[in-house]
């Protein structure tokens, strides 16, 4: 075991909470005790910690309100395991939902405590190893193509979140911007070059326009029309591409590309705020296939240099 | 993303938390729809916990804009993270209502 590994344990009792350190030590598991969630807080913005055992029941701020606050600051990516004496099904429903990956009874056994804190480390590691391995290629593509009645079941921003997610450890910034890219690349490729939509169908009500996209999806020339969707990564080159094709009739995308170069913050056209917003989250914006086709380009990991 | 939507006397609170996207903007729509439906003539967007907004998130807000506008109402953005003001800057929306930084 690593006596680099960082476990935070959150409990009020102070004498339970300094045994459970000491008991982890003896197994090189470095830890730190914090009696209360706001000491908790305090330390995790600090530190970084791989790990939290956390009470749930404690006075004023419970363990489950902490792991809230923890996951709304995307900024940490901690796990969390809870210690109670007895869980009630709601309190285990909600952990679980707050993404909680483990939890341990009270009274502890030291030997079980051990065992499944190492257990959790060693995941960790694992994880993190492959994270190092994916950020150590030379380049990394993914390629999908998207079947339009199938878009409608998931959103592009969830399979990228999960890419993003597994494969690069990007700044939050840069990874909702590159989410932002990425669905708007694609809504636009559906909206636009898949279905054809007028203004006024894009913008009724909710049922309405359903009702507007099932009808068009089952006309086979618009049915066989295909999204395709791709990232390429380049860490040598220390960028990220994304780029979107459709089979629709394309567009003017030369006297776009003219109006928000002289003039990037746009005025509240219609048609050209989701070009406006891929010319301000990218490095790159590019069109081709006569305007069929878009891609953008970021900088990777902003603070590093082209790895040549 | 999650929207919570509260009123009081004549303020509404819309509070938005994650990504507004092209998924998710119809539910958004349809909480902008309940404000105008409303006796609200103030809109306060809490967006203090919304990481970013795509342009159909936008596209939505500009249509309610319109009819609140249209019966006396107005909107103010308030605790928008850096990325979401940038973007409400550049798109001049804060030409149109009140835009505060978080």
């Amino acid at each position: 075991m690593k006596s680099t590994s960082n476990v935070l344990i959150v409990d009020d009792s102070s004498s339970l909470a300094q045994s459970l350190c000491k008991i982890l030590a003896m197994h090189e598991i470095k830890a730190d005790a914090v009696f209360n969630a706001q000491d908790a807080l305090q330390k995790i913005r600090r530190n970084r910690y791989e790990l939290m055992l956390c009470d749930i029941e404690m006075p004023g701020f419970t363990g489950l309100e902490l792991l809230e606050r923890i996951r709304q600051d995307e900024e940490h990516d901690l796990d969390v395991i809870l210690m109670t004496g007895h869980l009630e099904p709601n309190y285990f429903i909600r952990a679980i939902q707050l993404g909680a990956v483990d939890f341990i009874s009270k009274p502890i056994e030291a030997q079980q405590l051990v065992g499944v804190i190492s257990c959790h480390l060693k995941r960790r590691h694992s994880r993190e190893n492959l994270e190092q391995f994916m950020q150590h290629l030379d380049t990394a593509n993914m390629e999908l193509v998207i079947d339009p009645k199938k878009l409608s079941l998931t959103s592009i921003s969830r399979v990228m979140r999960l890419f993003f997610k597994q494969n690069l450890h990007l700044p939050q910034n840069l990874f909702n911007e590159l989410l932002i890219c990425a669905d708007e690349m694609v809504y636009n490729a559906y909206i636009h070059g898949t279905l054809g939509l007028s203004l006024e169908q894009r913008h009724c009500a909710h049922a309405e326009q359903e009702a507007i996209i099932f009808q068009k999806l089952s006309q086979p020339e618009i049915a066989t029309r295909r999204i395709r969707f791709s990232v390429f990564v380049d860490y040598q080159q220390n960028t990220i591409s994304i780029g979107v094709s459709d089979d629709g009739e394309g567009f003017d995308y030369a006297d776009w590309l003219q109006r928000v170069a002289k003039e990037p913050t746009l005025s509240l056209d219609f048609y050209g705020r989701g070009i406006a917003m891929l010319y301000h989250l990218s490095d790159k914006l590019e069109f081709s296939q006569g305007g069929r086709k878009v891609q953008i380009s970021r900088k990777l990991y902003p603070e590093r240099a082209a790895r040549l | 993303m999650k929207i919570d939507l509260s009123f009081e006397d004549n303020l509404a609170i819309l509070v938005v938390d994650g990504i507004l996207n092209s998924e998710n903007a119809h539910i958004f729509q349809e909480y902008l729809n309940k404000v105008l439906k409303s006796e609200a003539t103030i809109l306060e967007l809490d967006l203090k916990n919304c990481n970013n907004i795509s342009s159909t998130g936008i596209g939505k807000l500009l249509l309610f804009y319109k009819d609140f506008l249209g019966k006396g109402g107005e909107i103010e953005v308030t605790r928008c993270s850096s990325t979401v003001y940038d973007l409400f800057t550049m798109l001049k929306l804060n030409q149109l209502f009140t835009v505060n930084p978080g």
